[in-house]
């Protein structure tokens, strides 16, 4: 069979395939960055013009070389307030994950206080922990550290669970128990899972450090982006948007570039691909799997007020909330605005959410039936889902305006480039086979995607989905906020400045439960779509 | 017997594969005929071609040289006319569709969707009644491999191309399944071509089998096989089952030596 | 232990150890101290830094053993506290036998919220946010008041200015979703009826104005107008606070437990502040130097810094401050924010504010030397 591999793998694989299909990619890349750029050029030279908002990519350049020091300075700065989260962040993850591993028993529980804190609204959590931390770095490292724990954690518990189970035999035919399984094959085997998920975190990093530095920084480029946008300085703004492209998609490529040297043998893989665990059956196994982690995070909810001493004019536990919700003399006043702005909230997400999911799809279709557009167009792709929310706001805005739509906007280019890209790398692994079948009867496009494609990516595209659950709701509330001033994310801006700490941490609590719950029903739906696309192969 | 489908000629065919900065140079010369309704079994040492010609012949690759014809119709055309069935040692089947939707597939693909007598018939002729609604997780690597062969069949192709589709399968079952291409074949009458390694498999179903040289792959060596049929197990034990398959071992043999001599006239 | 020394020093009590527990203790203390770096803090700043403006003030005061205190200032770095800084530099802070560390802000820091968890002696607030807090059972007092009147403004550009409430209607203004309350006010101080008013959010930037996209923005007087006039955009401004709309901004804040037991400290910071600000008033284009000197990460303007600096005395010091100090408040002004306030939903009464401090520090007349 080795020369049948040797054959599809160089073989031309479609006829009438575009003349563009043979120009490198490099090439293609190159001209249509270059058409992106004289495009720009000359929109911000005529159409934008004197509009403080598009700047012409040439001044861009000038603007950088002259206050190079100044940008490289807060360069730095966030790079290393993210790098220490990312460390911090990622030790705990991937130490929760070994702990998760070794004692199954715990799993479930670890899990669930890793899915509360990745679906924390941030911009709300942020001046919380400042209160803790008190001012200074504490603050941008602890979110920084919050925000790729999450993705790590999974990818780690993902790689020790990948272990091949005949390695661990052996292991347990010698006697040993299950740390000397961990050591020995589970931590081996877990590094290109784990590269996968390091590759996820670095911009993700990235985000936590900039959104912190609102809580009082004195550098960053979080700073400097508010700075600029009050001080008409339109360049930095594209600056800083560059910068933070290039850093995160750096971080981004060197961990990839990093996991190919660590691990040649290791097909790439996507941690927002990896699909949802699945449930053990039975009543009393379902029942405790719903119980445990909804108290294991009230347990945590009180262990972090009791550790941290925060005073009862901060502090809110779970029952603040619940009283403010419904025995408090204005529990109806707090109902009605909390749940009036999630309803806001939910209606723009849910329709950015699905538009970027469809999108993406769209999209990933696109690029497998057109080879050379692919080639042209995905590094870019693969680049800007990169970008930090907080950096492409105002960018969303110049072109969308400030309105419902620019959350529905933003949620959507949050959702759309993590799903296209997952959707087309599971697309491209369509095995040859099918692909084969389809060609010996000449099937057309339509036949390919409807047959192949398509349902070759409903694993990755549902397991993005699940994924973009929280990251929709952390976009929406960071639009709300910075643009729109509707929603649940303005009702907690708005407590905040106001001390109103009862409706922060009810509106904090809400949003959370809400993520949580979206992403379980999309899990839910995963493994029942999974299971009855190809029953026995979901995990 | 009705024998129908298109006999195929190939004379001459090179492909050459651009791999890392080199080349490699899969087949060179190959020439081989198949006649309408005829049974070949194409066998060669491993990495010399076989399942590249298979590719060529089902139009899912070119040639770089010489020339492929199936009664006045290039592999392409032949394949736009959606004349061909192909099966793989993968049975490629799509998981998310049950054993009769997988057949079905061909049928859809080729604008015959309601064909459903088609599909059940297929279905019976393979064994598989009972499981129409299995998915192929739920069946084994044998049964699997039936459904990828109703499918190939199911369009009533006039060419049938199978690339080791047992090669995965124990002896047992692949024994079976021997036996049963055979009736099919026998009771369709499809020009067929199978690649396989296995030389007692090729003597057993085929009426010809032809021995590829290592690469650059061409055809060495021609053997008749005129065992009458239906042939049975019984003929395994026979001596002159086993003279067969001892000569094509030679020329296999032979075959594998003759990595750098060019020998034009294998016959 | 450096680090950990450098830690009770920069974060209160207990709270550090609780940092320490979830981000791992000295690494995060490292990073705290590369940004202690760049903040003029008087433990590291006077020997080292040379700043242009250094005096032998901090080595002549004797008293060797200063009271650590952070002063949490409103927003980001500027010279907006301009005064402060000139305070820190000059050690005038130290001669009160304070070390205090000028704790910047933005978005996402409540300075009620930093005073109320004792991470700060003195915040930088405004009447009605710790109005609110106060309502809600924090236990604050105004001590002092910087922003004689308030600094929101309608910004508009000057071919097509709003010089009045009532020219709002008709137009679009852009301004801050939380500012609502103070655009009902407003325009019900002054019969505008707020129907006819579109309100856009935008926040920060005044290029939807430059744009055209609105045809006012809400704002400070001395933020976007001052941003606009450097880049040479005629902007017209109308201050909120000359249309009836009272309400102290740039309030100092203490809780009530210092006010008890801190006193003298407070009582320090507010004179070094003081002095600080005299020297402002000065010379505002060396407080600009100064700030552009101070935070080279900012990326400042000094041409802006300097419009900032002078456009803020216009709502710094008034009659009053020259009659009795700098910070001070009237009776009068009190009762015109508690009417402002219940306006603003807002239920205060007098004694959220407590002049005692003022007057004890002015006891020998509004110049403090």
């Amino acid at each position: 069979m080795s020369d049948t591999a040797q054959a599809t793998a160089k073989a031309p694989v479609r006829s009438g395939a575009s003349g563009l299909d043979r120009v490198p990619p490099r090439v293609l890349s190159a001209a249509v960055g270059i058409a992106v750029l004289a495009l720009w050029e000359l929109l911000a030279r005529t159409v934008y013009a004197g509009s403080y908002r598009l700047s012409p990519p040439t001044l861009v350049v000038v603007d950088f070389f002259e206050y190079r020091d100044l940008y490289l300075r807060n360069l730095w700065h966030s790079t290393k307030t993210a790098a220490w989260g990312f460390l911090w962040g990622n030790l705990a993850a991937i130490a929760l994950a070994g702990v998760a591993s070794i004692i199954p028993v715990l799993r479930r529980s670890i899990g669930a206080v890793a899915l509360t804190i990745f679906c924390l609204p941030f911009i709300a959590v942020a001046p919380i922990l400042r209160l803790i931390t008190g001012p200074g770095n504490g603050t941008p490292i602890t979110l920084s550290a919050l925000a790729v724990f999450f993705t790590t954690y999974v990818a780690a518990l993902l790689g020790f669970d990948t272990a091949p189970g005949s390695a661990l035999d052996v292991v347990r035919s010698f006697g040993r128990g299950r740390l000397a399984a961990f050591r020995r094959v589970r931590l081996r085997a877990s590094v290109p899972a784990m590269i996968a998920g390091l590759q996820i975190a670095a911009p993700a990093a990235f985000l936590g450090a900039v959104v912190g530095e609102f809580t009082g920084a004195r550098s960053g480029l979080g700073i400097l982006t508010v700075r600029a946008l009050g001080a008409l300085h339109t360049e930095r703004i594209w600056v800083i948007a560059l910068m933070s492209t290039i850093v995160a998609t750096g971080g981004y490529m060197v961990i990839g570039a990093l996991g190919r040297w660590l691990c040649p043998w290791a097909p790439a893989l996507d941690v927002g691909a990896v699909p949802a665990a699945r449930q053990e059956p039975g009543l009393l196994n379902r029942l405790a799997a719903l119980l445990a982690p909804i108290i294991v995070v009230f347990v945590f909810w009180y262990a972090f007020l009791w550790v941290f001493q925060i005073k009862p004019f901060f502090a809110k536990t779970p029952l603040d909330v619940w009283a403010e919700l419904f025995t408090n003399a204005d529990a109806a006043e707090t109902r009605s605005s909390v749940f009036g702005a999630l309803g806001t909230t939910m209606w723009t997400t849910s329709l950015g959410y699905v538009a970027g999911l469809i999108g993406a799809v769209v999209t990933a279709v696109v690029f497998v039936l057109i080879p050379w557009l692919e080639r042209a167009l995905m590094p870019i792709a693969v680049a800007l889902r990169s970008i930090p929310i907080i950096v492409t706001t105002p960018v969303i805005i110049l072109f969308v305006g400030r309105g419902l739509l620019t959350t529905t906007a933003i949620v959507a280019v949050m959702s759309f480039f993590p799903t296209l890209v997952n959707c087309y790398a599971a697309m491209n692994r369509t095995p040859e086979g099918i692909l084969d079948v389809l060609r010996s009867y000449d099937a057309g496009s339509a036949a390919h995607v409807r047959n192949a494609y398509l349902p070759t990516a409903v694993p990755a595209l549902l397991a993005s989905a699940r994924i973009a659950v929280p990251t929709s709701l952390l976009g929406a509330t960071v639009a709300e906020w910075l643009a729109t001033g509707d929603g649940i994310g303005a009702v907690m801006v708005i407590a905040f400045t106001r001390n109103d700490y009862n409706v922060l941490w009810v509106s904090v609590a809400v949003l959370t439960l809400v993520a949580v719950i979206g992403y379980w029903l999309v899990a839910a739906l995963e493994l029942r779509t999974l299971e009855r696309m190809a029953p026995g192969t979901s995990r | 017997m009705a024998r129908r489908g298109a006999p195929v000629d190939v004379v001459g065919v090179g492909r050459t594969f651009a791999l890392g900065g080199g080349e490699v140079e899969a087949l060179r010369g190959l020439d081989m005929h198949v006649p309408a309704g005829g049974f070949t079994a194409l066998i060669g040492p491993s990495g010399c071609g076989k399942s590249t010609a298979l590719r060529l012949v089902a139009g899912l690759d070119a040639p770089d040289e010489g020339t492929i014809d199936m009664d006045g119709a290039s592999p392409d055309q032949m394949r736009r006319g959606q004349r061909i069935g192909v099966a793989f040692q993968d049975p490629s089947l799509l998981p998310w569709r049950t054993v009769s939707t997988n057949i079905r597939l061909a049928l859809e693909l080729v604008g015959r969707r309601h064909d459903t007598k088609a599909v059940s018939d297929l279905i019976e002729l393979v064994g598989l009644q009972g499981f129409e609604k299995a998915r192929p997780a739920q069946l084994s690597g044998g049964m699997r491999q039936r459904v990828a062969i109703a499918r190939s069949l199911v369009t009533e192709p006039d060419l049938l191309l199978l690339d080791e589709p047992f090669g995965a399968l124990d002896a047992l079952t692949r024994q079976q399944l021997n036996d049963e291409l055979q009736r099919i074949w026998t009771a369709r009458g499809t020009t067929t071509i199978l690649v396989t390694h296995s030389i007692p498999e090729a003597v057993y179903v085929a009426d010809e089998v032809l021995v590829m040289s290592p690469r650059p792959g061409r055809v060495v060596a021609h053997h008749g096989i005129d065992f009458e049929r239906p042939r049975t197990r019984e003929l395994l034990l026979t001596d002159r089952f086993h003279a067969e398959v001892e000569a094509v071992s030679a020329s296999l043999h032979r075959s594998e030596g003759q990595v750098v001599q060019l020998d034009t006239d294998p016959s | 232990m450096a680090p950990n020394q450098f830690s009770r020093r920069r974060f209160i009590g207990r709270t550090a150890a609780g940092a320490g527990l979830i981000l791992g203790g000295g690494r995060v203390l490292t990073a705290c101290g590369d940004d202690e770096a760049a903040a003029p803090t008087t433990t590291a700043a006077p020997a080292t830094t040379a700043a242009p403006t250094t005096t032998a003030a901090p080595t002549t005061t004797a008293a060797p053993a200063l009271t650590e205190a952070n002063f949490q200032l409103s927003w980001f770095d500027s010279v907006q506290f301009g005064g402060s800084y000139i305070a820190h530099q000059r050690g005038y802070y130290e001669r009160f036998g304070l070390d205090v560390s000028l704790v910047p802000g933005g978005p996402g820091v409540s300075p009620d919220a930093a005073v109320a968890a004792d991470q700060a002696l003195v915040g930088i607030s405004a009447a009605n946010f710790t109005g609110q807090s106060v309502a809600d059972g924090a236990p604050f007092k105004i001590v002092g008041v910087a922003m004689q009147k308030n600094p929101f403004v309608i910004a508009s550009l000057s071919d097509n200015p709003i010089n009045e409430p009532k020219d709002l209607e008709g137009t679009k203004l852009g301004m801050a979703f939380n500012n609502q309350l103070d655009l009902e006010l407003l325009s019900e101080l002054n019969g505008v009826d707020i129907s006819k008013i579109e309100v856009i959010t935008s926040d920060y930037d005044p290029a939807p104005l430059v744009n055209g996209e609105v045809d006012s923005l809400l704002c400070w007087l001395t933020d976007l107008p001052v941003a606009m006039t450097v880049q040479g955009i005629d902007n017209t401004t109308m201050l909120f606070a000359d249309f009836g709309y009272a309400v102290h901004s740039q309030t100092l804040i203490c809780t009530e437990d210092s006010l008890a037991n801190k006193r003298d400290q407070v009582i320090g910071l507010l004179k070094g502040d003081i002095l600080g600000w005299q020297e402002y008033r000065t010379d505002t284009d060396a407080a600009a130097q100064l700030t552009v000197d101070l935070f080279p990460d900012a990326g400042f303007d000094l041409e802006a810094q300097k419009l900032q600096a002078s456009e803020q005395l216009k709502i710094m010091f008034s009659a009053d401050t020259d009659e009795h100090g700098f910070l001070w408040f009237t009776d009068e002004s009190v009762q015109d924010n508690i009417r402002t306030l219940a306006a603003l939903g807002v239920d205060v009464t007098a004694d959220l504010w407590d002049r005692s401090l003022l007057e004890e520090i002015y006891a020998d007349g509004p110049v403090l030397s």
